[in-house]
């Protein structure tokens, strides 16, 4: 079975794996794009390399940096309005091919745009709940360690 | 993105037939223009593409709910706005 790390090895500044992942959460890295530039039964070939991920278990859906969207070019499927604790503000949904290398999977789907780099935050890319479904999530908070493994059921 | 608003604005004209009929398809709108229906996402995605490039257009699930987003956010279609649309 395939799996993949999402914990941390080790920190700076004297944080320890543990502190890492309660700052900055489950992570991994993805490819992403919207055409594969390799030929059917390769590898995906995506245009942007090792985006972060966040792998956020309080989300539903999948979301995605609307800057790095937007300079990839990808389609916008439908607009609406993202309402939470900041308020209400309008949103599109671009869709994407999103590739995970040490998993083998390869993503074609939408994803909610969302204000991250403009926000200051770390990574580009959430994956919520729809993304885990095929999978289980091992997640030790004491060591920092988490893992994605294939699921047998998936 | 007027070509999206008339996409949105093709659906929303057509939609309690889309329901009736198509209930839970997804459905390809093109420069305010019904373009057809598939049984899953994958296959409108991949027909939008091949056909219209970067778009924009619309792709929509018949009669879908909101989307939960990080942090309690939920993203809301525009068919699905109190406000009764854009």
């Amino acid at each position: 079975m395939r799996s993949i790390p999402a914990g941390f090895k080790s920190g700076r500044k004297g944080e320890g794996p543990a502190d890492l992942l309660v700052r900055i959460g489950p992570t991994i890295r993805v490819d992403i794009g919207l055409k594969s530039s390799s030929l059917a039964g390769e590898t995906p070939d995506l245009a942007e390399k090792k985006v972060k991920a966040l792998i956020d278990t309080g989300a539903g859906g999948d979301c995605i940096d609307d800057e790095l969207a937007q300079r990839l070019n990808l389609p916008i499927t439908e607009e609406g309005e993202i309402s939470g604790v900041g308020g209400r503000h309008r949103a599109f949904i671009y869709l994407a091919r999103l590739y995970i290398p040490q998993l083998d999977k390869l993503l074609f789907q939408r994803f909610t745009g969302v204000k991250l780099h403009e926000g200051e935050q770390w990574h580009r890319v959430i994956l919520g709940r729809s993304f885990l479904r095929g999978y289980r999530l091992v997640y030790e908070g004491v060591t920092g360690q988490v893992e994605i493994v294939e699921s047998r059921e998936g | 993105m007027a070509s999206l608003r008339d996409d949105i604005a093709a659906f929303d004209h057509m939609k309690a037939e889309l329901e009736a009929s198509h209930f839970h398809d997804w459905v390809v709108f093109h420069c305010g223009e019904f373009i057809d229906v598939f049984a899953d996402f994958e296959a409108a995605a991949t027909m939008a593409v091949d056909r219209f490039g970067n778009g924009p257009y619309l792709i929509r699930q018949v009669g879908a709910g909101p989307v939960q987003l990080p942090g309690g956010m939920i993203f809301r279609p525009a068919h699905a706005l109190d406000t009764g649309g854009l």
